[in-house]
This record gives C-alpha cells, sequence and structure tokens, in this order.
C-alpha cells in the first residue's frame, strides 16, 4: 500500500505539490488526471527519487516505512516502479544487458541470487512475447531510434521484468495510436494482481477505456481536488477541468 | 582591411632559449639548425595554441636512446620512399622528428597484400631516454593491413615519432594505437601524415591513457577521388595529465569523405585539447567531411579546450562540425538508477557507453579486448 501524507515539493524554489494527500491500498488501480501544470509528473517523479525535487513537508510511505530517505535504487528494490513520460535513449548501452543488469540490481538489493543468462534470457523471451516485442528491437541500444510507441512498450517489459509492488504510469498513453494504446494496456492488465497497485498518470479519458481504475482523481494546483469512481473521467472529458481547477 | 597588422619579429615568436638542453640531442642536419634558430614549438604558435613543447621539456633531463621496439612480423621491414610533404618554415613536429636523433622503421606492403592477422609495433621501456621514431608505412594497391602500436612504459621518458604513410589506390590501412605509458612523467609527442590515392581507405583509432604530457598530431591528405580518411580517438585523463589531438584533414580531390571522432573523459585537473581542422581545396567538390568531439568533465578542475575549424573553398560540399563538453547527464543516470541499479554502476554503465561509441568504429576484436582492458584498469 503506497499511502501519500500532506506532501508538498518545490522544484527551483517554486512549490509544485501543496500538501497532497493520497492512499492507494493493495490490488488498485488509480488515476490521476489534471491539466497541464498541476503537477502530474512531478508526483511521479518524486515518487520514484528524482534528487533535484525537494520534499519541503509530508511523507511518503510504502507498506507503512517512509521512502523519502531512499535513493532511487533503494525505491525500486523496494519495489515502485516508473515507467516514465520520455522514455530516456542512452546510446551505447544495449537493451538485453540494460535489463539484465536492471533486473540482477534489484535482485542483489533483495538478497536475491542474480539470474545466469540463461535464465534472464528464458524470463525475458517469456514477457517480450506478451508485449509484441520484436528479438530486433532488444539487439538496439537502449530506447535509441524507438519509435513512440516502441518506447512505451519498452518501459512496459520493464516493468513486467521487474515485478513491482506499486507502479506509476505516467502519460503512458500520450504519443500512442489507438493499436499501440491496447498492447500497452494489456501488457499493464495482465499485470495486475492483488499485491501490486498502480498509479495511472493520464490527460485523457481514453486510457481508462482499456485500464480501468478503482479511483478517479483530479489533481489542480498541486493537490487533489477531487476524487471519485471511473464515472468521473467521463465527467471531466466532457465538461473539463475549469470547474475543477476554480474550486481549488 | 588593416594594412597595419604585420607578424610578429622572428625573435618574439621563437623562443630559442626554450629547453636547450634538448639541443644536445639533436643530429646533424638542416632541421636541427633550424630548431636550434627557432626553439622548440611553444604556444605563439597557432597550432600550439594550447600546448607548449617548450616548456613541457624544460624539467626534463634525458638521454638519447634508439626506439626500443619489437614487431612481430618483420617479413614487410623494406625500404620506401614514403616522404609526408610540409612546409618546415616554422617548428613543428616534423622539424623535431627530422631533427633529433633517432631510429627508423619502413614497412612495405607490396601489392595486394591482405594479412589475417594485424601487425604489431610493442614500443617497450624508455626510462630516463628521449626516443625518436621515424616510421614510413607505404601500402600499395589491393591490401588490406592492421597496423597495432603499444606503448606502455613505466619510469619517465619522451617518445617522439613521425609516421608517415602512403595508402595506395584502393587500399585500406587500419591503424590502431593502445598507449599507456606512465602517467606521471613520461612524454608522448607524435606526427602522422597520410596520403590517400583514389579508393584509399586510412583509418586511425587512438586510445591514450598514458602519458603526462602528450601531442598526437594528424595530418590527412585525400589526393584521389572516393578516398575516406577516418581519425578517432580517446583519452581518457585524470591527475594532472594533458593531451593535444590536433588535426588538419586537407581534401585535395572530388568525392572524398572524411570523419573526425574524438571523445575525452577528463578527471582530476588533468586538461585535454581538441583542435580539428577540415580544408577543402577548390577541386574538391562533392566532400563530405565530418567531425565531432565530445567530452565528458567528471571533476571541477577538469579542463578541455576544443577549436573546431572549417576552411572551404569548394562550393559543392557537406561539412559538418559538433562539440559538447559537460557533466555526466543527469536525465540518463535517473533512469538507470530508477530501474534499481546503484548510481555507482550506473555512472560507469554511462561512462563505458560514452567510450565504447569510439571503440566501435573500428572493427578489430583482439585490440578491442586490450582497449576494454585498459579503460577498465582507468576506471577502477
Amino acid at each position: 500500500m503506497i499511502d501519500i501524507q500532506n506532501l508538498s515539493v518545490e522544484i527551483d524554489g517554486k512549490q509544485i505539490l501543496d500538501g497532497l494527500n493520497l492512499t492507494i491500498p493493495d490490488g488498485e488501480v488509480h488515476a490521476i488526471m489534471g491539466p497541464n501544470g498541476a503537477g502530474k509528473s512531478t508526483l511521479s517523479y518524486v515518487l520514484a527519487g528524482r534528487e533535484d525535487y525537494v520534499v519541503t513537508g509530508g511523507d511518503i510511505l510504502l507498506n507503512g516505512s517512509s521512502i523519502l530517505e531512499k535513493s532511487p535504487e533503494e525505491r525500486a528494490a523496494a519495489g515502485i516502479f516508473l515507467a516514465f513520460q520520455y522514455p530516456v535513449e542512452i546510446p551505447g548501452v544495449q537493451m538485453t544487458n540494460f535489463l539484465k543488469t536492471s533486473v540482477n540490481a534489484i535482485r542483489k538489493q533483495r538478497g536475491e541470487n542474480e539470474l545466469e543468462a540463461l535464465d534472464f534470457l528464458k524470463l525475458m523471451k517469456s514477457r517480450q512475447k506478451e508485449l509484441g516485442i520484436a528479438d530486433e528491437m532488444l539487439k538496439r541500444p537502449v530506447n535509441v531510434g524507438f519509435s513512440g510507441g516502441e518506447k512505451k512498450r519498452n518501459e512496459i517489459l520493464q516493468m513486467a521484468l521487474l515485478e513491482p509492488t506499486f507502479a506509476v504510469l505516467d502519460e503512458t498513453d500520450s504519443g500512442l495510436d489507438i493499436d499501440a494504446l491496447k498492447i500497452v494496456a494489456d501488457g499493464v492488465n495482465s499485470l495486475r494482481a492483488p499485491n501490486r497497485s498502480f498509479l495511472v498518470i493520464t490527460h485523457y479519458q481514453r486510457l481508462l477505456d482499456y485500464i480501468v481504475p478503482d479511483v478517479v482523481h483530479i489533481l489542480a494546483k498541486g493537490k487533489i481536488v477531487k476524487s471519485g469512481d471511473a464515472s468521473l473521467a467521463l465527467e471531466l472529458e466532457s465538461k473539463g477541468y475549469a470547474d475543477f481547477v476554480e474550486a481549488a | 582591411m588593416n594594412n597595419n597588422v604585420t607578424s610578429l619579429p622572428v625573435k618574439s615568436r621563437f623562443r630559442p632559449e626554450n629547453a636547450t638542453h634538448f639541443f644536445d640531442l639533436f643530429d646533424h642536419n638542416e632541421y636541427a639548425d633550424q630548431l636550434r634558430a627557432q626553439g622548440l614549438p611553444t604556444n605563439l604558435l597557432e597550432r600550439f595554441k594550447f600546448s607548449n613543447l617548450a616548456q613541457a621539456l624544460k624539467k626534463a633531463s634525458l638521454t638519447a636512446s634508439d626506439p626500443q621496439i619489437h614487431l612481430s612480423d618483420m617479413r614487410f621491414c623494406a625500404e620506401n620512399n614514403v616522404v609526408f610533404d610540409v612546409a618546415h618554415n616554422e617548428p613543428s613536429l616534423w622539424t623535431v622528428a627530422r631533427a633529433l636523433r633517432g631510429g627508423d622503421v619502413h614497412l612495405t606492403f607490396p601489392k595486394n597484400t591482405k594479412l589475417d592477422q594485424a601487425i604489431y609495433l610493442n614500443w617497450a621501456d624508455h626510462v630516463g631516454t628521449m626516443q625518436n621514431l621515424r616510421v614510413k608505412i607505404k601500402v600499395e594497391s589491393g591490401c588490406d593491413i592492421i597496423f597495432v602500436e603499444k606503448t606502455a612504459a613505466r619510469g619517465n621518458g619522451w617518445k617522439n615519432q613521425s609516421i608517415e604513410i602512403d595508402v595506395a589506390a584502393n587500399a585500406r590501412l587500419i591503424h590502431i594505437r593502445l598507449l599507456d605509458d606512465d602517467v606521471a612523467s613520461s612524454l608522448h609527442t607524435s606526427v602522422i601524415g597520410a596520403v590517400l590515392a583514389r579508393d584509399a581507405r586510412y583509418e586511425c583509432l587512438t586510445v591514450n591513457v598514458g602519458s603526462s604530457w602528450s601531442r598526437h598530431e594528424y595530418h590527412m591528405k585525400l589526393q584521389g577521388e572516393n578516398g575516406f580518411a577516418g581519425l578517432y580517438g580517446l583519452n581518457l585523463l585524470k591527475g594532472s595529465q594533458f593531451s593535444d589531438s590536433t588535426i588538419l584533414i586537407e581534401h585535395q580531390a572530388p568525392h572524398c569523405q572524411s570523419s573526425q571522432f574524438f571523445r575525452n573523459l577528463i578527471d582530476d585537473s588533468a586538461q585535454g585539447v581538441f583542435q580539428g581542422k577540415i580544408h577543402v581545396h577548390q577541386i574538391a567538390q562533392q566532400t563530405d567531411g565530418y567531425q565531432l568531439c565530445n567530452n565528458l568533465l567528471l571533476s571541477p578542475q577538469a579542463v578541455m579546450n576544443v577549436k573546431p575549424e572549417l576552411e572551404i573553398y569548394a562550393d559543392d560540399v557537406k561539412c559538418s562540425h559538433g562539440t559538447t563538453t559537460g557533466a555526466l547527464d543527469e536525465t540518463p543516470l535517473f533512469y538507470l538508477r530508477s530501474r534499481g541499479i546503484p548510481e555507482r554502476d550506473a555512472r560507469r554503465l554511462l561512462i563505458e557507453s560514452f567510450v565504447g561509441e569510439v571503440l566501435d568504429k573500428i572493427n578489430h576484436d583482439p585490440s578491442r579486448t586490450e582497449a576494454d582492458a585498459l579503460i577498465a584498469h582507468w576506471l577502477s
């Protein structure tokens, strides 16, 4: 369970999150929608531990213990995963090598045995197939020359390999056509499990047709201004954000 | 136009008083006479803007010795008449190589020589000595040769070398340099001049982790159509090391390509220099010249000086140059860490990828293994 309590965050002296509260129980999928500049991406970066975001108040608890003092790699080992809005290109680092390094780094931190090359390949193949990822893509450097859809599928592949307990999807739908969106959504849905929760950040209701959330929150001016069930997303789609932003 | 501009008087441009103790190591020839009059190169010369050889040698006390080299394959040691033609009106590494006492190695590869194995030139110890090696390589048409130079000397010393190369039509020479001399107190200066004929290909990869002070010059002349010159360099510098890579590529024929790809990784208070110039002569239409220099500074005291130059007299050419200098990018670092990879390992992965892209330019597995080992040692 992830429990965000009264979280305030600044970057470069500018307040972005202002006393945000959000609790996501195990097994649930929550969606956050909100206008540009509401603080959606900031929330995702702060959860993953990016250092240039300064937490000025509040706390983030994962299964009851604070993660604020943990480094990004420690959070990953604790089970937090961020699917990036803009996955980063890393020339010169080959996909397979990156994935293996990542899986084994997490296993090592958790005190588990590192996977041998062959066992890792087996694991990768099974996940890769489900997401329709070609072998050729895994021979390339990380995200280099990938299409928008390939980059997002790659994020989901990493999620499938790392098996997090809490995954944040930051605008994973942006820039995807409907076919790519379905593949990504199917990938996410197949990972839904009683011991895993998701935070889906999006601009658009469309994604939520495919990944049906338990709760929808509206984020405006750095805090949650309204929460409701999946129908809230539809309401937003027809009415726009203006009313909710005013209310904040 | 200002007609009052006059060049500096000879006396102040050259400083013959610098490092004069090295004059004892000179041969008796016109080049020695010239250097006695003009002195060793200093940063008063534009091409030595960032490096001062006379200054670097000031405190060195060395005796001349024959170059201590070992060649893996003696079959091609045959005299040739290769001469790289340059002007000698001011001090240069060419004049230094010709003025200093030294040894000569000539390699001549007859028509259509194709070797399965690379030819290795190992340059062993130099303790307390100045060693001057003049190499001439003649690659006749249709050859396919890999030539690897290695240095790994401990202790103080000065290695100076000139390499004159002639690559005939449709021949290919791959030249790999793995330089790992003592970082505390050794100097390395080299100048490579290559003339490429029609359809010839010369590629040089320099991997330098050694020497306290080094300067490596490359001068290419593309004289036949469809030639290709590729210069790739990797300098990994730490402590108070200094290394200067200075390049001049002359496109003297149409339809040639050249590519420069250099990366410097600089830690502590080390200093790197990159000066790369593409000179496209009027006749050299359809030239494709490319230059890229990326530099990673790993410490606030690290210094990198970069001077890209294009001099173009033809009107139908494609030339590009680019350079970046900065610290390791935080965004990919965060991406890797968010996937559970510890910061130290993530940094190393990014640095390895930074240098790996230069090494990828040349496909020679034994050298790649050795280069990877040099880099791994540097990073450890």
